[in-house]
């Protein structure tokens, strides 16, 4: 009975923590490039990015996974576009009753969202055919991971390109805090603007891969010397 | 001449994949030979045109004047998406070869940014409304998607070249690399900054 | 113009609209391909190719064009 929860929860463990790592929406599966460029130039509109894109993933995921049975299976990407373009209307009247700041800051890449390939992508391959729950954990985990990429982004091209770290709070648009990390007159201002945005990305994409690689050079390392010892060990 | 400054507006001073950074998916993905992006330009030129036409309309004929603007992003969504799918069903009936080539392009321009940005474009916003006339709309529509030709066929030649270089370090390989060019593409075009007041 | 007239026809637009997208779908999809093309896994069809998991399939499809242009 105890192997069976513990089980359980390694499961759900891992299907949470696989979008934030394993299967980076931004920086492993390439999904969803156009708002990480776009919505980057400064800490609280790529933070207000990723807040949006988590609450229509969750909410997506959730609601596919509850029709899932319903709908025949030769109408599904029909009714998914529906559902998700009904989810995203929803969410932009919202931010911009409740955030209006931040939702004139991200403008058209709110409404954007709709055809944003991370959303269809995670319904078609997971909420479609996994439980309310997994599928929920699973969303939150993708949203956590874009999250975490986009503001991965923004927090180095605002440092690199304006010397100081800024933040405004979503809900009334006041500057919550701005930091000055060095005088901007020594700051690179083409980090701020659109070549920026492509060199940073691909900069990390590639520091990603470099880490992953050796990551994973390191686990073969580390099974080849167990492999290694079992025989040894059971050469004697 | 307001049309020619729109056009060259849309091209090369607010490019839709440099400056407005969308697009960038089939950007990175598709363009890796310059026949796949002349072909996927050349579709998604038409899909953008004729789909901008009937958002177009839809919106100002049926969704303003009714206070339903509310509607817009659902209904271009749904637009887009059947279009594709009668574009599809006309080319593989009529015109195969073109299908064969450009056929595997066509679902990838339903999730594209481009067709929902230019379509949302032309609509305005829901306090504004449609800001631009018939000549104007048309103008932008098509201009929008040739600028975007122009970059992704552009950029076709440089990859072509980049894939069979042997000097790049391995993390670079495929899309860093990819994206650290479309960022030089981005500095040159910045060249047009002040052009259009 | 009468609040529940505005909604009818709202509901009515978009029933009309999502009606003409599932008949568009099915209909494509009872379409047969001509010969000659390649069959792309329907996972993948609906975004990008090279997020996809099959990537065999994307794989194939570059070198069948590759060799088309030689």
């Amino acid at each position: 009975m105890e192997t069976k929860q513990v089980k359980k929860k390694s499961n759900n463990w891992k299907i949470f923590s696989s979008g934030i790592i394993t299967s980076n929406p931004i920086f492993v599966l390439f999904l969803g490039m156009c708002p990480v460029l776009a919505t980057t130039s400064t800490f609280s509109s790529a933070f207000g990015m990723g807040l949006a894109v988590i609450a229509v993933l969750v909410v997506t995921n959730t609601l596919i996974s509850l029709i899932r049975k319903l709908v025949p299976n030769e109408i599904r990407i029909p009714v998914y576009i529906v559902i998700i373009a009904t989810v995203v209307t929803i969410v932009e009247m919202l931010m911009y009753a409740f955030m209006f700041d931040l939702a004139q800051t991200l403008g058209v890449y709110l409404s954007i969202i709709v055809v944003n390939c991370v959303i269809l992508g995670r319904a078609e391959s997971f909420a479609s055919k996994n439980t309310v729950f997994h599928s929920f954990l699973d969303g939150l985990g993708t949203g956590l991971g874009f999250l975490l990429g986009v503001v991965l982004v923004a927090l180095t091209r605002e440092i690199i390109g304006t010397g100081g770290l800024g933040f405004n709070n979503p809900l009334t648009g006041i500057e919550l805090f701005h930091v000055q990390l060095f005088p901007q007159q020594f700051a690179i201002s083409l980090f701020t603007v659109s070549p920026g945005a492509f060199i940073v990305y691909g900069l990390l994409t590639a520091a990603f891969v470099a880490i992953n690689a050796a990551y994973k050079d390191r686990q073969e390392k580390k099974a080849k010397a167990l492999a290694k010892v079992a025989q040894a060990g059971g050469n004697q | 001449m307001h049309y020619l400054l729109l056009a060259i507006s849309a091209i090369l001073v607010s490019n839709i994949i440099l400056t407005r950074f969308l697009g960038i998916c089939p950007f990175v993905g598709v363009s890796k030979s310059p026949k796949n992006a002349l072909g996927m330009s050349g579709a998604l030129i038409g899909v953008v045109f004729m789909s901008s036409i009937i958002s177009y309309a839809i919106n100002r004929y049926l969704l303003e004047p009714l206070d339903l603007g509310f509607l817009k992003l659902i209904a271009f969504i749904l637009v887009i998406a059947s279009f594709v799918q009668f574009v599809e069903m006309f080319m593989k009936r009529y015109i195969p070869s073109l299908y064969k080539s450009l056929g595997i392009y066509l679902p990838l321009i339903t999730t594209n940014c481009v067709v929902l940005t230019v379509a949302l474009d032309v609509a305005g916003t829901s306090v504004t409304g449609s800001l631009l006339n018939w000549g104007e709309m048309l103008t932008y529509s098509a201009a929008t998607a040739v600028g975007y030709a122009l970059i992704i066929i552009g950029f076709s030649y440089i990859q072509l070249r980049m894939q069979n270089s042997t000097l790049l370090p391995k993390p670079f390989k495929g899309n860093a690399i990819a994206l650290i060019t479309a960022g030089l593409m981005a500095m040159a075009f910045m060249a047009f900054n002040g052009m259009i007041v | 113009m009468a609040d529940w007239l505005r909604i009818l026809i709202a509901v009515a637009i978009l029933g009309g609209l999502i009606a003409l997208l599932i008949i568009s779908y099915i209909l494509n999809k009872r379409t047969k391909k001509p010969e000659g093309c390649i069959e792309i896994d329907e996972h993948c069809a609906s975004c990008n190719i090279e997020g996809c998991a099959v990537r065999s399939v994307a794989v194939e499809i570059e070198r069948a064009q590759g060799e088309d242009e030689k």
